[in-house]
């Protein structure tokens, strides 16, 4: 529960619901502009299948244990205990390092093929054919099996072990020991995730998130190096943080395409081609912004707005110049944040 | 024949790496070799699944096998694999759709096609069936025809018909326990009036002692566990009938004893299960407390202890669990824990999973709107209301089930509570006609102590200790895992 803290702050009211649907990877555009404001969208999709009773059950518990309290129109602020329980939280327990990987890779799929590659590597290495394979679906044995026969003529042994040591150099020496302990293969029996929170000062739960993370961590690294196992992992890494659809969108509008081409070529409505321009916004580091805002736009919107960008209202826009839509106001709320990232508070 | 049976000797070592068949192996592959389908009753840990394995083998041609848990047919599947069958399939609802179209469409490619029975109600299945040139059709587990048809498994009822339909394949029916009863049932169901060969071995594990421990509460069954844990040479089972007390106690044993100690149940992730499953066969547990999710594929050679600490359902489940012990011939020792309150439990469980009769009549009313809304008691009243039977033939159906229920609930009672000897109770119930010589070896009579020395089941040995955790830093892990 108190892992939830985390995602607060002591200065910025924030809105656990905004909190939870980045978590479970609800990707409307604003589940994603607060959650870059929040400075929690790296946290996209980390946890897909949070459920929303326990979430709000856990919240209710922290602002009844004194750790959150209520500022009005659902948001919540970190209390001093709060803090305090959060610094003690983190001390004792492991907190997921890179999140981002989550969003672009397809994590269920890759543990097991980690887990499955592990295995057939190291059975191969003291040329076994006879074994347990390890609980796994048939779309990752099938994945497997085609991947190994492409490229089983190359030293894997040597190599996968290679490249597991150069990851694990520079990852905590205790975390990685319990990392490779996960891990079955040739006369070595992984340990349950139970067995190893038995061993260690950490619970199941850090366990898992340990697990999680270090084997995303390890397929970014595989896809970002240039060994034999590259070619498992890019299949299933997302080369944009966009969803399908946006990026398609994207595509379009950053080959220069005006907005009702767009429409028409993805036979979207208007708005939800906008939608996805903002997912771009918020998502792709060189989106053009100047393309959506003219200098008008820009000079209005300086004039009315400047702080805390959280407290900008499209209303106050509208009172006095209606024509620039709620899009823009978003835009340059997007915008400005990344300028200012230094003013995210934390 | 001579030549005949050397040559089955060969084809038994040549696949499976043995010399000499167990009993009742060889008469039943005889019968199927010479296309005679065949009912065998063998206990548990005797080589059923070899017999189609080798049959499969010698005659080349696909066997398709029925059998009713995935966690099963799973450890099936992987021992096959193991053993370098690469033709293998298990065809259950746990595959994602387009693999299960690929199966379907690919049938003929494999030599080994295990079904979950409720597969059987897709008509492209079937009619893939009805192409291939069967070796052999297996039924495993074939007392859920009589015992869990009615209750859990109504796909199962329907397998006669299906044997009718692939024009009556060689078939074989498997199963560990059976009473005459539910052999009785076994035959009508899938084999209506056509002759069959049937098999029968005795269900007595002689060296297995039978023990029923009875305490006055949940504490004194927790500290007499202990007792017996502490006491009793390991590798061990012990057996609940709840995910959350196999928990609890696993972790009670972790703290009272220094005993390897880990749960196993369905609500475990796969990954998890497999973990478990491996460190126990290569010996890096000391127990395993399961629900009976574990143990039905597990071939472990040396249990030397099966505790039930809850009641089983009834004497067959029962047979079948203990079974696991003392496959490697060795003694070995069942304990059932007794608290009068278990057979509350068990009761409990009856009315939960059997409908009543007004369930039965609103179900039936209202039965548009309600299918497929009220679990595994609809799924049931379901499958009866598409047969075309009526309210009162369902009411009747389920009244003759609860009846039966509740009848081997006393069946288990009596058996706690007998006075004689409990291997000629057992011998009786499955109407087996031989009796037991009794002795102190045998079982232990009520109010008698166990003979633990007699039995030379005393931990004498330095436990296990910290087995699981001797895995070290990654390096080493790392090098050993890649032979660096």
């Amino acid at each position: 529960m108190d892992e939830l803290l985390y995602f607060f702050s002591k200065t910025q009211p924030r809105r656990p619901t905004v909190v939870r649907q980045v978590l479970s990877n609800k990707r409307t555009v604003s589940n994603l502009f607060w959650g870059m404001r929040y400075g929690i969208i790296d946290w996209l999709a980390v946890c897909p299948r949070f459920e929303r009773a326990k979430f709000d059950g856990e919240i209710k518990e922290l602002i009844r244990r004194g750790r959150l309290i209520e500022t009005g129109d659902r948001e919540v602020l970190l209390t001093e205990t709060g803090v305090k329980q959060c610094t003690a939280f983190e001390s004792q327990h492991y907190r997921i390092k890179k999140p981002a990987i989550f969003g672009a890779l397809k994590t269920q799929l890759w543990q097991e093929l980690l887990r499955l590659l592990v295995q057939v590597i190291s059975e191969a290495s003291y040329h076994n054919r006879r074994y347990f394979v390890v609980a796994s679906s048939f779309q990752a044995q099938t994945i497997i099996k085609r991947w190994y026969k492409e490229n089983r003529q190359y030293d894997l042994g040597r190599v996968l072990g290679e490249q597991l040591l150069l990851f694990l150099e520079n990852v905590d020496r205790q975390h990685a020991d319990i990392f490779m302990q996960l891990f079955s293969g040739h006369d070595v029996i992984a340990k349950t995730i139970e067995q190893v929170a038995a061993d260690t000062n950490y619970s199941a739960c850090d366990v898992q998130f340990l697990w999680e993370d270090l084997s995303a961590s390890l397929a970014a690294f595989l896809y970002n190096g240039s060994s034999i196992f590259k070619s498992l992992v890019a299949p299933l890494m997302a080369s944009s943080r966009l969803s399908k659809s946006a990026a398609a969108t994207y595509g379009l509008y950053e080959s220069g395409l005006p907005l009702s081409t767009i429409k028409t070529k993805r036979r979207l409505k208007e708005s939800t081609v906008i939608e996805h321009l903002l997912e771009a916004a918020i998502f792709v580091p060189t989106f053009d912004f100047k393309r959506l805002l003219s200098v008008k736009d820009y000079y209005v919107l300086r004039q009315l707005f400047q702080g805390n960008i959280d407290n900008w209202s499209y209303k106050k826009l509208e009172s006095v110049e209606p024509t620039v839509s709620f899009a823009k106001f978003r835009l340059y709320q997007i915008e400005q944040t990344r300028l200012n990232a230094d003013n995210i508070s934390d | 024949m001579k030549n005949s049976d050397e040559r089955l000797k060969a084809a038994l070592k040549k696949y499976f790496g043995f010399s000499e068949f167990r009993s009742g192996q060889k008469e039943i592959i005889d019968n199927l070799l010479a296309h005679k389908s065949t009912l065998a009753i063998l206990p548990t840990g005797t080589g059923k699944s070899l017999c189609y394995q080798l049959v499969g083998k010698i005659s080349r041609k696909p066997v398709v096998i029925i059998s009713p848990l995935i966690s099963l047919m799973q450890d099936q599947v992987e021992q096959l694999r193991f053993a370098g069958e690469k033709k293998v399939v298990a065809l259950t609802s746990a595959l994602p759709f387009t693999h299960k179209q690929y199966v379907v469409n690919h049938l003929a490619q494999f030599d080994f096609i295990y079904l979950a029975p409720e597969m059987l109600n897709k008509e492209e299945l079937v009619a893939a069936l009805l192409k291939l040139d069967l070796a052999l059709l297996v039924v495993d587990e074939a007392h859920c025809i009589s015992k869990w048809g009615p209750d859990f498994r109504p796909d199962y009822l329907a397998l006669g018909a299906l044997r009718k339909y692939l024009h009556f394949p060689v078939t074989l029916a498997l199963t560990a326990t059976a009473t005459k009863k539910v052999a009785d049932d076994i035959r009508k169901s899938l084999f209506e009036t056509e002759k069959i060969s049937v098999i029968r071995h005795s269900v007595d594990r002689p060296n297995i002692f039978l023990a029923v421990e009875k305490v006055t509460s949940q504490n004194a069954k927790n500290l007499k566990l202990i007792q017996l844990v502490k006491r009793l040479k390991t590798p061990g089972l012990i057996y609940f009938s709840s995910k959350k007390k196999a928990d609890e106690i696993a972790d009670l044993l972790r703290q009272k004893t220094r005993l390897n100690v880990s749960s196993y149940h369905a609500g475990l992730s796969g990954i998890d299960r497999y973990a478990i499953q491996q460190q126990f066969m290569r010996g890096k547990l000391d127990i395993v407390c399961a629900t009976s999710a574990f143990g039905m594929g597990v071939n472990k050679k040396d249990i030397r202890y099966v505790i039930h600490y809850h009641l089983p359902a009834d004497l067959e489940s029962y047979l079948q669990e203990i079974g696991r012990a003392g496959r490697d011939g060795g003694q070995s020792i069942a304990v059932l824990l007794y608290q009068k309150s278990d057979a509350d439990l068990q009761r409990s469980l009856i009315e939960k999973t059997l409908p009543e009769n007004e369930m039965i009549q609103y179900y039936m009313d209202n039965a548009q709107r309600l299918t497929g809304r009220v679990g595994e008691q609809g799924e049931l009243l379901d499958y009866y209301r598409k047969q075309g039977l009526s309210s009162e033939k369902i009411k009747q159906l389920f009244s003759e089930r609860r009846r039966d229920r509740k009848s081997n609930l006393s069946e288990i009672l009596a058996y706690i509570n007998t006075v004689g000897c409990r291997r000629d109770y057992i011998k009786k119930y499955f109407g087996e006609k031989s009796k037991s010589q009794h002795n102190a070896l045998c079982c232990q009579l009520i109010g008698d102590q166990i003979p633990f020395e007699q039995l030379a089941l005393t931990n004498s040995e330095v436990l296990t200790g910290s087995k699981v955790s001797q895995n070290g830093g990654y390096n080493r892990i790392i090098k050993k895992l890649f032979n660096l």
